[in-house]
Formats: structure tokens, C-alpha cells, sequence
């Protein structure tokens, strides 16, 4: 049976590129807009093997996301991996303390993303 | 009043109605600067926003495309490999239904060199029968000649009876040499035809298995799909970096969005100079981030 990701992100394009590049290894991919579409995402579905996420987004941002996430223990072991344009060390200290697995920069190399998701959901 | 104050008064309040008009004036001239501000910010912003929809579409339709492109070839090699594997199969059945067949023939073949064996083993015992018959004649052609002899003028139908008797073992004798003869030419020719019939037997079982590690192998090769996984996989390799390469959208999109906010503090300022404002502040500078990771860089905590 195949991992379900899911993908966050306010940029339908980086939302589409994110899901392609894991439709085609074989994930099944759902989508959210922002933070807090992602949260209700992840309450009514428990399916989801893993989330790629952006920081910047309206309404609820990434790095809240992942801490709102996380405060649950049934999403403690959920990976989720953030996928920013920023770069700044104190945002990226903040994810790793609030529970994220890692943290790419945009633009991403889709391989090396396909790559990573496969590792991350195969140890869960 | 005298006429030189008079004059003054006159030359004072035309002085005022011309400070007056030029103030008009002036308010005018900046609220259509300010107007001119504000449409060229909107126009710009329209711009902006035209263009990121439309790069955003763009970059949509052809990731709709890529991701059509890969579904399409994934489809393609499924078919073929489908197709291949009942072709096949097919095969399979036909090369398996035909060396069944042969290897009937051959059976029956080899089973009727035996009988007709059988047969002449049997024909050979008949023949050895006959001779014994034939010997049993002879001697009772003797017989009646010695007793043809001892009887004399009436033992001349004896004679005759020996004589004929005689005759029919010689008859018979010669015939089963014949028979015997065409029996032994008959097992000495079947042999071979057993030998070669057993050859091809082999030949055939050789046969067989050949084909089936032939087909079992191309049968493998079909249901694994390897040659198409190994095709699939670079064109999905193919599409992941096309992919990349699509990812200048959400750049674009967050580069005119600084432009249009850039843009805003631009607007913001003018109006300020215009208003009067003399001692703006300085813009910020966006300081650059130390110790960023690079762009693609997955940094797995």
C-alpha cells in the first residue's frame, strides 16, 4: 500500500510540483493551502505517513503548524520536513525544537526529495 | 485716503488674489501628482498581479502536461508488457501443443515397431510349426513309400499318396523359408527405424526444454518489466528535473511581491514629500542571512 504525504503549501504551483514529484515515485499525496488546512488535514485523516511543509504561509504558518502538530501525542512520530525559501538558522533551530524532521530550501531538487520522503516514511 | 495709499491697498489685495490662485494652484497640481502616484502604484500592481497569474497558470499547464507526459508513458509500457506477455503465452501454448503432438507420433510410432516385432516373433513360432509340419510330412512320405514297396502292385496307391505328400512338404518347406526369410528382412530393417525413432524422441525432449527456458525467460523478463521499469524510471528522473527547473514561479511570484511592496513604500514616500515632509527616514536594508543552508540542500535533523 502506498505512504500518503501531505503537501503544504500557499503556492499552488510548489503545491503541484511537490505532488507530482511524489505521485510519480509512488506516494499518494493530499493538499493544503495553509497552516491551518493542513492541521484539520491532518485531524480527520490518520493515513498520513508524512507532511512537507513551507513556513510562509497565511493564517497559520509552518514552524506554528509543526508545533501545534506535534503538542498531540498522536502525531509525535508524524515526520514532518519543511520546504522554505528561508534559511535563516534561528527559523531552522526552531522547527528542529518544535519536532520537525528536517529542512530544505527551495528550489528543491525533486530526486533528492523523492529520496528523502522514502527514507523518512520507511523508518515510521 | 490718498491716492498713493489707495494704490497700495489695490496692488496689495491683487497681490493676494494671485498668492491665492498659485496656492489653488499648487493643491491642485498636488492632488493630481498624488492621483498620479496612486494610479501608477495600481497600474503596477496590476501588473504585477497580471503577471503572476499568468506565470502561475503557466507553470500549472505544464506541470499538468509533465505529469500527463509520465502517466502516458507508464501506460504505454503496461500495455506492451501486457501485450508481450499474451503473445507470449500464446506462444507458449501453440510451441507446447506442437511438441505434444510430435512426441504422440513418436510414441506411436515406437509402439508400432514393437508390435509388428510382436508380430513377426509370433510369425517366426508359426513358421517353426510349419516346418515341423513340413518334416511330419516327409516322413510320412517315407513311410508310405516303404510301405508302397512291401505291398507291391497293391501298395500303388500308397505310392501315389507318398509322391504327393512329398511334394506338398517340399511345397510347404519352401514356403516357409520364403515367409521366414521376408520375416527375418523385416526385424533386421526395424531396428533403425526404432533407433531413430528414439533419437528423435531425445531430440525432441532437448527441443522442448530449450523452448521453455526460452519462454519462461522471455515470460520473466514480460512480468518483471524490467527494460520498461529501467525506461519509466528515466523518464520520471526526466520529469523530476523538469520539475526543478519549474520551480522559478514561486521565486517570480515572491520576487514581484517584494517589487509591489517596494513599490508600496515608494507611493508612501512621494505622498510624504509631497505633504511636505522633508526629514524622511532612511529605507531598511534587508541584511543577508548568515549560515543559510543552499538552495536544494536537505539538512535531515
Amino acid at each position: 500500500m502506498s505512504k500518503t504525504v501531505l503537501v503544504v503549501d500557499d503556492s499552488s504551483t510548489v503545491r503541484q510540483q511537490v505532488s507530482l514529484a511524489l505521485k510519480q515515485a509512488g506516494f499518494a499525496t493530499l493538499e493544503a493551502a495553509d497552516g491551518r488546512e493542513a492541521i484539520a488535514t491532518i485531524e480527520s485523516n490518520r493515513n498520513i505517513d508524512m507532511v512537507v511543509c513551507d513556513v510562509n504561509m497565511p493564517h497559520v504558518n509552518g514552524l506554528e503548524m509543526v508545533e501545534r502538530v506535534k503538542a498531540k501525542p498522536d502525531h509525535a512520530k508524524l515526520p514532518i520536513l519543511m520546504l522554505t525559501t528561508e534559511g535563516q538558522p534561528s527559523l531552522i533551530r526552531r522547527a528542529r525544537e518544535a519536532g520537525a524532521v528536517g529542512w530544505i530550501v527551495k528550489p528543491f531538487d525533486a530526486n533528492q526529495l523523492v529520496q528523502a520522503a522514502r527514507h523518512l516514511t520507511s523508518r515510521a | 485716503m490718498s491716492i498713493s495709499l489707495f494704490r497700495r491697498r489695490a496692488a496689495l489685495e491683487a497681490a493676494h488674489a494671485r498668492a491665492a490662485d498659485a496656492e489653488a494652484e499648487a493643491d491642485a497640481s498636488h492632488r493630481r501628482a498624488l492621483a498620479e502616484v496612486a494610479a501608477g502604484r495600481r497600474r503596477l500592481s496590476s501588473r504585477i498581479g497580471a503577471l503572476q497569474s499568468l506565470s502561475e497558470q503557466e507553470v500549472l499547464a505544464c506541470g499538468r502536461v509533465l505529469a500527463e507526459i509520465v502517466d502516458n508513458v507508464r501506460n504505454l509500457i503496461v500495455e506492451t508488457e501486457r501485450s508481450v506477455a499474451a503473445s507470449l503465452a500464446e506462444s507458449d501454448a501453440s510451441t507446447q501443443r506442437f511438441i505434444g503432438e510430435m512426441q504422440e507420433d513418436i510414441r506411436a510410432q515406437e509402439a508400432a515397431v514393437g508390435h509388428v516385432l510382436e508380430l513377426a516373433d509370433g510369425m517366426q513360432e508359426a513358421i517353426e510349426a510349419i516346418n515341423a509340419l513340413s518334416h511330419y510330412s516327409n516322413m510320412l512320405s517315407i513311410n508310405a513309400r516303404v510301405e508302397a514297396a512291401r505291398l507291391g502292385q497293391q501298395g500303388a496307391g500308397f505310392a501315389v499318396i507318398a509322391d504327393h505328400t512329398r511334394e506338398l512338404s517340399g511345397t510347404i518347406r519352401a514356403a516357409a523359408d520364403r515367409v521366414s526369410t521376408a520375416i527375418g528382412a523385416v526385424r533386421a530393417g526395424l531396428p533403425p527405424v526404432s533407433a531413430r525413432a528414439a533419437s528423435m524422441q531425445e531430440r525432441t525432449r532437448a527441443f522442448i526444454e530449450l523452448v521453455g527456458d526460452q519462454m519462461r525467460s522471455a515470460s520473466r523478463k514480460a512480468a518483471d518489466g524490467s527494460a520498461g521499469n529501467r525506461g519509466l524510471e528515466e523518464v520520471v528522473r526526466l520529469s523530476n528535473e523538469a520539475l526543478s527547473h519549474l520551480q522559478f514561479q514561486d521565486s517570480l511570484t515572491q520576487g514581484l511581491a517584494a517589487i509591489d511592496s517596494e513599490a508600496g513604500a515608494i507611493e508612501s514616500r512621494v505622498q510624504r514629500v509631497l505633504d511636505g515632509e522633508t526629514n524622511l527616514e532612511a529605507l531598511p536594508e534587508q541584511p543577508a542571512a548568515a549560515g543559510t543552508p543552499a538552495p536544494g540542500k536537505i539538512t535531515l535533523f
